[in-house]
């Protein structure tokens, strides 16, 4: 075993073993004697030290020793293991990125499950535009890259157009959107500005889909993927559907309609108790246990790279990943503290998934982005983000804590009530990533 | 016998008098992104952010 003492995590029990750094996500595979090696320079050998302990014991000559030992020592140091001194856990500092906007409450549809239905009653029906376009400014001065436009349906916000017009091109457009109402002036509308288009897809035939969603809104939203495609948006088109207890034998068959529709990547969605589905909480979300998605998630997982499109369930199982995106440079994989989310009546909260009275951050009506982002909530829930893993007790000890994170906050609150827990999923997290790395020590030994 | 059992299961050869394990030089990979991909299959790879969240 690898000296704790540093907080080094180690994992298997073969010849090969795979080495955890104690801060960051970053992890390596390891043979004995590199382990051992390791284990001699953190306990303070020099290089010639351990060279020379090597020699004494298999009796092999110096040179060999010593460039053996340099080999790991050089890649240890490239791979920030270390020198141990330099150990230090990266944090995350607000930095103003991306908006997420609920744009309007209007919705030609009732979906059971919709989080922004129902408890936006009594609130404006729209974000006013000129509201609207001076955030985007703001955020494009700030150095801002992305704007994710939801709802409602935006595409029922009465200046919609020009708000698209208006945050391209230097801001990335992420179009939510239920479909229904995309024509082809809408999906050229959206090719010409370079928009990402998610459509909400929660069946993969109408009696699974227009249950939640509502009569005749599969066709409408199948001919209007057909339309985004025809305009050419392909690689930038994704499906999202939730797994619900209606959709979860269906979810299988989603994966088979994206790739009959030439969409390459389907997001597979947690069910929230939030807004309308609270009140629908009966017909969508009772009786659907954990194993239930659990059965789900072991099929996304192991279905591989089979087909043309790619499954994605790493939000339902809020940060199992073995590898953190390019785009997150401090190692930190959640958004939190690089987005606001803005409700229609102007509330600010730091993700869509936490869109509660405690996580209410301001207002956009009362201060400035670069306020709002060098806030004391929104420092706060970025020390959060950081230092969950080392708080919760259950994570302080686990391997997998610079890999997950503790995972989700959202989905901790939603189960447990609160962000300073995981999320019902721990578990089942923690098998799929031992069957994760014992596939890969089982690569390393046969190779 | 037993004790000749337990040198074989720690890779332990003998010549003549002298034990010395047997020496098995270092071994230490990294793995990239599309490695992890091409090997674990891309549900286990990355997310791309923002989060996904739809209404």
């Amino acid at each position: 075993m690898i000296d704790n003492s540093m907080g080094y995590l180690e994992y298997g029990s073969g010849t090969n073993r795979v080495i955890l750094h104690p801060l960051s996500s970053w992890w390596l595979v390891m043979n004995q004697t590199g382990g051992a090696i390791l284990r001699a320079l953190l306990q303070g050998a020099t290089p010639e030290q351990v060279a020379s302990d090597i020699r004494g014991k298999y009796g092999i000559a110096f040179d060999t020793a010593i460039k053996d030992v340099f080999q790991v020592l050089d890649t240890l140091i490239a791979s920030k293991f270390l020198p141990s001194t330099a150990l230090t856990l990266q944090e995350r500092a607000p930095e103003p990125r991306s908006l997420f906007l609920h744009l309007t409450r209007r919705c030609n549809l009732s979906c059971l499950h919709c989080y922004a239905g129902d408890s936006s009653r009594g609130t404006p029906m729209d974000l006013p535009s000129g509201m609207v376009l001076g955030l985007l400014d703001k955020l494009k001065a700030l150095g801002g890259r992305a704007v994710t436009l939801s709802g409602g349906e935006p595409l029922l916000h009465p200046e919609i157009k020009s708000i698209i017009a208006h945050a391209g091109p230097e801001l990335e457009i992420r179009f939510l959107t239920n479909g229904t109402l995309m024509n082809r002036d809408w999906a050229d509308f959206l090719a010409d500005h370079g928009a990402k288009v998610q459509v909400s897809i929660d069946g993969s035939c109408p009696a699974v889909h227009d249950a939640i969603r509502g009569p005749g809104s599969f066709e409408k939203a199948i001919r209007g993927i057909e339309m985004l495609q025809e305009a050419g948006l392909s690689e930038r088109i994704n499906l999202a559907a939730t797994v619900m207890r209606q959709s979860l034998h269906d979810l299988p068959e989603i994966m088979g309609l994206a790739e009959r529709l030439g969409v390459p990547l389907v997001r597979f969605l947690p069910l929230r108790k939030r807004g309308t589905a609270v009140r629908c909480w009966e017909e969508i979300g009772a009786g659907l246990g954990r194993e239930d998605s659990e059965r789900f998630y072991d099929y996304a997982i192991h279905r591989g790279q089979d087909g043309a499109t790619r499954p994605e369930v790493s939000c339902g199982l809020s940060g199992f990943m073995l590898a953190m995106p390019e785009e997150t440079d401090d190692d930190i994989w959640c958004p939190v503290g690089r987005q606001l989310v803005v409700d229609v009546d102007g509330s600010v909260y730091p993700c869509a998934a936490m869109m509660t009275p405690d996580f209410r951050m301001g207002s956009v009506y009362e201060q400035g982005l670069e306020e709002l982002f060098h806030s004391v909530p929104m420092s706060d829930i970025c020390a959060a983000l950081t230092k969950r893993r080392l708080v919760i007790e259950r994570c302080a000890s686990c391997p997998w804590r610079n890999l997950c994170q503790s995972g989700c906050m959202a989905l901790a609150l939603e189960h447990k009530g609160t962000i300073w827990d995981t999320d019902d999923f721990c578990d089942y997290r923690q098998k799929l990533y031992e069957e994760a790395f014992d596939r890969i020590l089982a690569l390393e030994d046969e190779g | 016998m037993n004790k000749d059992k337990a040198k074989q299961d720690k890779g332990i050869t003998e010549t003549g008098d002298s034990a010395v394990p047997e020496y098995i030089p270092p071994k230490i990979k990294t793995y990239t992104s599309d490695e992890i991909l091409e090997q674990i299959g891309p549900a286990m790879a990355c997310s791309p952010t923002p989060c996904p969240t739809a209404p």
